[in-house]
């Protein structure tokens, strides 16, 4: 197994009567940047990077950043500027940048340089995500939305095989035409860096990280247990119509964990922080996340029919808890139900955000030393087999 | 009074047609709500006129998604229905969405259009009266942006809370297809209102007096560009009179037409 501190540097301080539906529908889009505080912000940044430095510390296998625009979830809408002053306060470990919007990028050759620069500098340590952005990006980035996929698909191809292509080429899309492509500097790792693909429940892009010639890993975020089960089971399957078997490092799981000294004493620290997470921080509007033509209308209606699932603003703490939407308890129950989550979705990513919401800085520091001290090494034990076989099958 | 359906092949993308009527042609183009239905004011027209009312490509009913891009592969895709049709030069009244492609259609191909007539059309950009946002709006949302009366049996059927499955097939298409040719700039062309001097046919142009999402200053845009047109304002009407108050609309219609 390897595990990534993932981070998304929320901005916790909104107004006292933010759970005024009616006052503040959505966190993102419209809720106005006047609750921003730039002074507040420079201490809150530098705070959150010594989170993730201390990550390395600490031996977390790496770090994760990721992108989102206009909101208050997540203040990171270049990561690839966080994932570079990572990259000069480490030596070791990954840092995994999960990821970059390409079709919110006015150009994806730009996305291809700052990795390979990211890749050169930190001498191969990036892990390069790809997403298209959720659809609330596409209002607040006036990009349309019915040219995601298709935009996305494109700069995927042209990022590829700048980095693998000796240049200069010509590429000639439909959003995207260059007469000379040449990357300077290519990336250190070769191919290229790994690339992840976080999912938020489209089977379509289960299918395309699975293709043989892409192996891209999957992260699952925000779902509920039968669900993660459902998708990785897609890309197992997916892989064996392709006639291989897929690696647990083919599928990530991003999941919110807490560690107390015990359970009860997890349960009341990092309540406040998850309940934040899903009913403020994940406070979206229906029309916001899917705008038209952000994804076909056969799954538009499959996703209307499952709306259910992702109305995190009904589910209250006992119920994300125990259906897998966070992990709280003490170092036993975590590891125990890590354990069974690891033995039952057979994934070999571990992406823990042990930051989230208003959870202040002290309980952050306290929840990485209990994970690292007293999980991580537990479960490096247990599944060092399955890392073996897959570090040598690799 | 008696209408049918038919379905056309474009130059390759087959079309929903809806066509009622006798006389001379009068070529209906719907808005970004939709379209594909047989309307009261379709029957109003259509005592005097052969109405033609196509589905634009990409909403149910049509194909042609994937082919269109832009307001101007739309007038390209009307030019062929034209000839496909075996018009010459009809009346064209457009609706909304369906106001910007005539009065495009008109300023590229200006021997085509006999009389124009635009309700509450879109297509321009005017100074301090923006064409709001109704992609991010709830449907009780878009039902105040849109209707006069916000709590008629018309706007909660028009625009549902909950559609039903044959409905949101229709309402998905509608909203990805007019997305694609107005997300950005939202819903205009930033050279049309330069270009609307080739506008040489006589020109109605009708709002409703409390259209919120188009504002009246639009109205006044067009008025100002295309030198033979006048203005009529309905009554009791939000942006889509030919809906909320059809009876008003039609006449002043008819009788533009008719003169």
């Amino acid at each position: 197994m390897q595990f990534f501190m993932f981070h998304l540097m929320p901005w916790p301080d909104v107004p006292e009567d933010f759970d005024d539906l009616s006052k503040y529908p959505s966190a993102w889009v419209t809720f106005s940047n006047r609750y921003y505080d730039p002074v507040k912000g420079h201490q809150l940044y530098n705070t959150y990077l010594d989170q993730l430095e201390y990550a390395e510390q600490l031996g977390f296998d790496g770090a994760c950043v990721n992108e989102h625009h206009q909101n208050t979830y997540g203040t990171m809408p270049a990561p690839d500027i966080i994932a570079a002053m990572l990259t000069r306060r480490t030596r070791r470990m990954k840092i995994a940048i999960v990821g970059n919007g390409l079709p919110l990028r006015d150009h994806p050759l730009r996305v291809a340089e700052e990795i390979a620069m990211l890749d050169v500098v930190s001498g191969g340590r990036i892990i390069s995500g790809f997403v298209r952005g959720i659809g609330n990006e596409y209002f607040s980035m006036g990009i349309n939305p019915t040219y995601s996929q298709e935009r996305f698909a494109e700069a995927h191809d042209l990022i590829i095989r700048a980095w693998t292509e000796d240049g200069p080429f010509q590429f000639e899309g439909k959003h995207y035409r260059v007469r000379y492509v040449n990357l300077w500097p290519r990336p250190l790792q070769k191919p290229h860096p790994p690339i992840w693909i976080p999912g938020f429940g489209s089977r379509e892009t289960v299918e395309w990280c699975a293709h043989p010639s892409r192996k891209y890993a999957y992260m699952a975020t925000y779902m509920p247990e039968e669900m993660i089960k459902f998708f990785f089971d897609l890309y197992r399957e997916s892989a064996s119509k392709h006639g291989y078997e897929a690696s647990p490092y083919q599928m990530g799981h991003l999941i919110p964990i807490y560690v107390g000294e015990t359970d009860k004493i997890a349960q009341e620290e990092a309540k406040s922080g998850i309940l934040w997470l899903y009913h403020r921080g994940l406070r979206l509007k229906w029309e916001y996340v899917f705008p038209p033509g952000y994804v076909s209308v056969d799954s538009m209606k499959r996703t209307t029919a499952n709306a259910a699932a992702l109305d995190w603003a009904k589910m209250d703490f006992n119920y994300l808890n125990d259906k897998g939407y966070c992990i709280v308890g003490s170092p036993e129950t975590v590891r125990q139900r890590l354990s069974a989550y690891v033995k039952e979705l057979g994934f070999g990513l571990l992406l823990g955000l042990l930051q989230f919401g208003d959870l202040p800085h002290y309980r952050v520091v306290k929840n990485m030393e209990l994970f690292a001290s007293q999980v991580m090494p537990k479960l490096r034990d247990e599944f060092r087999t399955m890392q073996q076989k897959w570090l040598k099958a690799a | 009074m008696g209408h049918h359906e038919e379905f056309v092949d474009v130059r390759g993308i087959k079309i929903k047609l809806l066509r009622g009527g006798s006389g001379a042609p009068l070529l209906y183009l719907h808005g970004a709500g939709g379209a594909g239905v047989w309307l009261p004011f379709f029957d109003l027209l259509a005592r005097d006129f052969t109405v033609l009312a196509p589905v634009h490509p990409g909403f149910a009913g049509s194909d042609g998604y994937d082919e269109i891009d832009n307001i101007h592969d739309l007038v390209f895709h009307y030019i062929n229905l034209l000839d496909t049709l075996g018009l010459d030069s009809p009346a064209v009244v457009g609706s909304s969405l369906g106001g910007w492609l005539a009065a495009e259609l008109t300023v590229h191909h200006r021997e085509r259009v006999s009389k124009l007539v635009l309700i509450g059309a879109c297509g321009l950009k005017v100074e301090g009266s923006p064409i709001a946002d109704f992609f991010a709006p709830s449907p009780p949302e878009l039902r105040r942006l849109v209707f006069h009366d916000a709590q008629s049996e018309l706007a909660t059927t028009a625009i549902p809370d909950t559609p039903s499955a044959e409905q949101l097939d229709a309402i998905l298409r509608a909203r990805q297809t007019a997305a694609r040719i107005g997300w950005n700039p939202f819903m205009y062309d930033p050279k049309l209102r330069d270009r609307l001097f080739r506008i040489a046919a006589p020109t109605l142009i009708v709002w409703g007096e409390d259209d919120r999402l188009v504002p009246i200053e639009h109205a006044k845009a067009y008025q100002e560009g295309i030198a033979n047109s006048q203005l009529a304002t309905i009554e009791k009407s939000g942006h889509v009179p030919v809906l909320e108050n059809p009876a008003q609309t039609a006449r002043a219609i008819v009788q533009f037409l008719k003169s």
